[in-house]
């Protein structure tokens, strides 16, 4: 399936570990000005509505769930952004926001887990769990966001 | 449930607001699954309505309006009606199951002549 062209703004980029911790946030739209108190409230508040958004979705899906299966969360939009979201089968949970009614992320958010595979999970110098802080991922990241910008 | 839902709709907002002004809160209001969507309106008063429907029904917010206005209707204009208690009137209930039905038989035609 080829994964169309429209512009596709990415905002912010989070990965968070299977704990909660925030592995990387990357803000691509304009100056922000974010002091670290602010960042650290932003990361810990997203992860705590992507967790309850899990559980609130697992308990009204329509379909029947398996004891350990989850129904998998594609976005969710309000008036002024959308988060999309995607969780690999090892809990780690990758989301981006972006302008309202932008085109499914799905494939890519796929290709950005390809570039932390290549990029931070292949790189001998980081521990797996950890902050990610490489500039090789972020290169990578930074010109895959600008193309699908459209 | 609904309880949750509406933790979830003022995080949402909050995250989305830099500052934490205290305008109208703007929160979810569409949720995309694998299975199946969600959509949901917020009145001017704070009430919000949410339908979970088949993932491909683009037709909710159409029928979102349309139940809040049965609601206003059928149960705010009920004389016995207390404001915020739960709503037991089949009046209301058998219209909304109407329109439901209506609006998802039309929004399957759509489906199946693409």
């Amino acid at each position: 399936r080829r994964f169309d062209m429209a512009p596709r703004k990415v905002d912010t980029l989070y990965i968070f570990a299977r704990d909660g911790s925030c592995l990387y946030l990357r803000k691509f739209a304009g100056e922000m000005k974010q002091d670290a108190k602010e960042v650290e409230i932003e990361k810990k508040n997203m992860f705590g509505l992507l967790f309850t958004l899990k559980t609130f979705v697992n308990s009204i899906t329509p379909r029947n769930l398996d004891e350990q299966e989850k129904e998998p969360i594609r976005y969710f939009q309000t008036a002024q952004y959308q988060l999309h979201y995607m969780e690999t089968a090892s809990g780690l949970r990758f989301a981006a926001s972006t302008p309202p009614n932008t085109r499914n992320m799905q494939v890519a958010l796929g290709r950005i887990y390809r570039l932390y595979v290549d990029y931070v999970l292949r790189n001998p110098s980081y521990r797996v769990g950890t902050v990610i802080n490489l500039a090789g991922f972020n290169q990578r990241v930074d010109a895959y966001v600008r193309e699908i910008a459209g | 449930m609904a309880s949750v839902f509406h933790g979830l709709y003022l995080n949402a907002s909050s995250l989305g607001q830099s500052s934490g002004d205290l305008r109208v809160p703007m929160g979810i209001e569409k949720i995309m699954t694998e299975s199946f969507r969600l959509e949901c309106l917020r009145t001017l008063t704070g009430i919000k309505f949410f339908l979970t429907a088949d993932p491909d029904a683009d037709y909710l917010k159409a029928l979102l309006n349309d139940i809040y206005i049965i609601y206003t209707d059928y149960v705010l204009k009920d004389p016995f009606y207390v404001v915020e208690m739960p709503i037991r009137l089949s009046s209301f209930e058998n219209k909304v199951m109407s329109y439901v039905l209506e609006a998802s038989e039309k929004g399957e035609m759509k489906n199946q002549n693409r």
